[in-house]
């Protein structure tokens, strides 16, 4: 018994101290620009395609549309983590480069998603410091609010916007914490400090069970023990079988508002950060859906970003569930911390997801190939930012930093356009000129191009995110 | 007897848990399209990637180890996917049931990750 004791001692710090190394932070903590060499022929795409980059660059590049005679603008944030505050931008870019500004935005970053529409462009705002809004812009720039005061001063923003041929503005609101609780992560983030007494809304009512978190009080100098609920602002105690009502605008949901303005409805909830919205060729919304961090007063281990098609009216699990999983078993359960149901009865039964990508692959912008020329027909097409580890949770490798191609009848991934080289990652640690962070995609008019907003260069050194400024730019994918 | 059987389970487990973790060959991203593949391995890759893309992205590193790179007696991966047990609890990643994943799934997610390890120029 002893022998096997010290043998199966040895062999885990053999394991450990072997190979299996995990990410751990890198880069400097420094915003400015970096130098960032481009070489498509760093990225492999599947045979009869190619890549090209387009000449210029981008300041923390966000979204991308294009108008019905096929000119493309891209977003530009005016915010990244890491805290970094820079003017929004709505850009137009010609294939030489030339870059046109159409409309800025005001320091209410991160402009997170566009969409053209009839003459119009569809904006979300982030609203980190105002709050979110969708913004209907004027080929002339000029810019009105048809919504504000969204609840996004938190963790994830107000997402993908996307316009329906039901003359409907469709859009994101993500989660204000990683699972419901406010904590230490959130003050890390930045926002807490600067809204104490924010939290997660929920759309409709719900009854708690009562799981209240203990932490320091990392908003008094005393730094004393406070306990935080689900729902409730940092340092609220919670008890079993109190009500949290639901109202609208809300978080962690997929809302929509009539084109000219009107009142926000609810389509769909339970969310955690539904960052990219687009139709199917059939008509369907799909959403991409940012899944749990390893992090804060209730980390979740090991769960995906998920594909979902969306049905109107139905809650998607956050923040008990990780698609049709519920996170009180044994697979979710963080280092010390077992993740503990937080509502007493569900909505119903959470749907499963279409497609699981790649566990803090940060799997955002999305589009449909509708396409015969291109291929893929009905295949939809995501940008992975890629993961933010150490931050959100321990990692063997990079995950993310490329683009995926998914079957959203089978929940098939394959990589469509991905950096080459024996390991996975971005082009600035594997010392190439390829992808950074995808973020966004987008189809030509014709749906015979694919153009992929690249964010630039990211670092996770110890002090927090390090994004470098003017490191962005666009690649195009098209058929030999 | 029973101990002593044990003890060289330990062993042999061990090694070849270091010694698959320690190889690093060039590996050939995997764009293969699903209708080239075999029924089998195909059915065994739409297992994989809706049980175990999430955590082994494309058969890569992400939240668990890499799998491309690496040849692991079929025995050692089939135990460890049904149970925690195999490399003696010390993991984080989950098991699945015959209910999760069918014995007729397992065969073609071997057959899979076997197809996966060719890939490997
Ligand atoms: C929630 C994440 C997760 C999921 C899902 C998962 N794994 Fe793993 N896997 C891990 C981790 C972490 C390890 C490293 C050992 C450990 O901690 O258990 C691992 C180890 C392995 C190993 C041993 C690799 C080595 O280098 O020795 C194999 C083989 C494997 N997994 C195959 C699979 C297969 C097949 C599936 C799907 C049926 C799967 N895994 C699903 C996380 C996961």
């Amino acid at each position: 018994m002893k022998m096997k004791a010290i043998l199966l001692l040895g062999c885990v710090s053999l394991v450990l101290s072997g190979c299996f190394k995990l990410r751990g932070h890198y880069g400097t903590k420094s915003y400015d620009a970096v130098a960032r060499p481009v070489n498509s022929n760093d990225i492999i795409v599947p045979d009869g395609y190619k890549i090209e980059a387009l000449p210029g660059s981008f300041n923390f590049p966000s979204g991308i549309t294009i108008d019905d005679s096929g000119n493309v603008y891209v977003l530009e944030a005016g915010y990244s983590y890491g805290e970094i505050f820079t003017v929004p931008k709505l850009l137009r870019v010609e294939a030489s480069g030339k870059q046109t500004v159409i409309a800025e935005g005001s320091k209410n970053g991160p402009w997170t998603a566009v969409d053209y529409y009839k003459g119009h462009f569809y904006i979300s705002e982030g609203g980190s410091l105002e709050g979110g809004r969708i913004l209907k812009v004027t080929p002339e720039g000029k810019i009105s609010r048809l919504v504000e005061n969204l609840p996004s001063f938190g963790d994830h923003h107000t997402d993908g916007v996307v316009v329906g041929d039901d003359g409907y503005i469709y859009f994101g609101q993500g989660t204000a914490t990683n699972s419901a609780i406010v904590g230490k992560d959130n003050f890390d983030f930045g926002w807490l400090a600067r809204k104490k007494d924010f939290h997660d809304i929920p759309c409709e009512d719900i009854i708690l069970n009562g799981e209240n978190y203990e932490t320091e009080n990392v908003l008094s100098e005393d730094k004393e023990k406070v306990q935080t609920g689900a729902f409730v602002p940092f340092g609220t105690k919670t008890v079993k079988g109190q009500t949290i009502k639901g109202s609208l605008p809300c978080n962690g949901a997929v809302m929509r508002l009539p084109i000219n303005g009107g009142n926000v409805e609810l389509v769909a909830w339970g969310f955690r950060n539904p960052f990219g919205l687009a139709f199917s060729p059939d008509g369907s919304l799909f959403v991409t859906d940012n899944g749990f961090d390893e992090r804060g007063s209730r980390p979740v281990f090991g769960a995906g970003d998920l594909l979902f098609k969306v049905k109107a009216g139905t809650w998607y699990g956050w923040p008990d569930f990780s698609g049709a999983d519920s996170l009180s078993g044994e697979n979710y359960k963080a280092r010390k911390i077992r993740p503990k149901s937080l509502l007493q009865k569900y909505p119903n039964k959470p749907p499963a997801p279409v497609a699981t990508f790649g566990v803090h692959s940060s799997s955002n912008g999305i589009d449909f190939s509708t396409s015969s020329t291109f291929g893929h027909k009905g295949d939809a097409f995501v940008a992975q930012f890629g993961d933010m580890a150490p931050n959100v949770g321990n990692i063997y490798g990079p995950v993310g930093f490329k683009l995926v191609k998914v079957n959203v009848e089978t929940g098939d991934i394959s990589d469509f356009a991905v950096n080459k080289g024996s390991k996975n990652g971005p082009a600035s640690t594997l010392k190439g000129g390829g992808l950074e962070r995808p973020i966004a995609v987008k189809f030509s008019r014709d749906g015979n191009t694919l153009y992929v907003v690249d964010f630039g260069v990211l670092e996770m050194p110890e002090k927090g995110p390090a994004p470098k400024q003017n490191t962005g730019m666009l690649w195009k994918i098209s058929k030999l | 007897m029973k101990t002593r059987l044990s003890v060289y389970l330990i062993i042999f487990m061990c090694m070849g848990f270091y010694l698959s973790s320690c190889s690093s060959r060039r590996i050939k991203k995997d764009m293969t399209e699903i209708s080239r593949l075999d029924d089998q391995v195909a059915e065994g890759r739409i297992i994989f990637k809706n049980q175990c893309q999430k955590c082994h992205p494309n058969g890569e590193a992400g939240v668990g180890p890499s799998l491309n790179d690496k040849k692991l007696p079929s025995f050692i991966i089939r135990a460890r996917i049904r149970s925690r047990a195999t490399f003696l609890w010390t993991g984080r990643m989950p098991s699945f049931s015959k209910h999760e994943i069918s014995e007729k799934g397992l065969d073609a997610l071997l057959a899979y990750l076997k197809n996966m390890e060719k890939k490997d120029k």
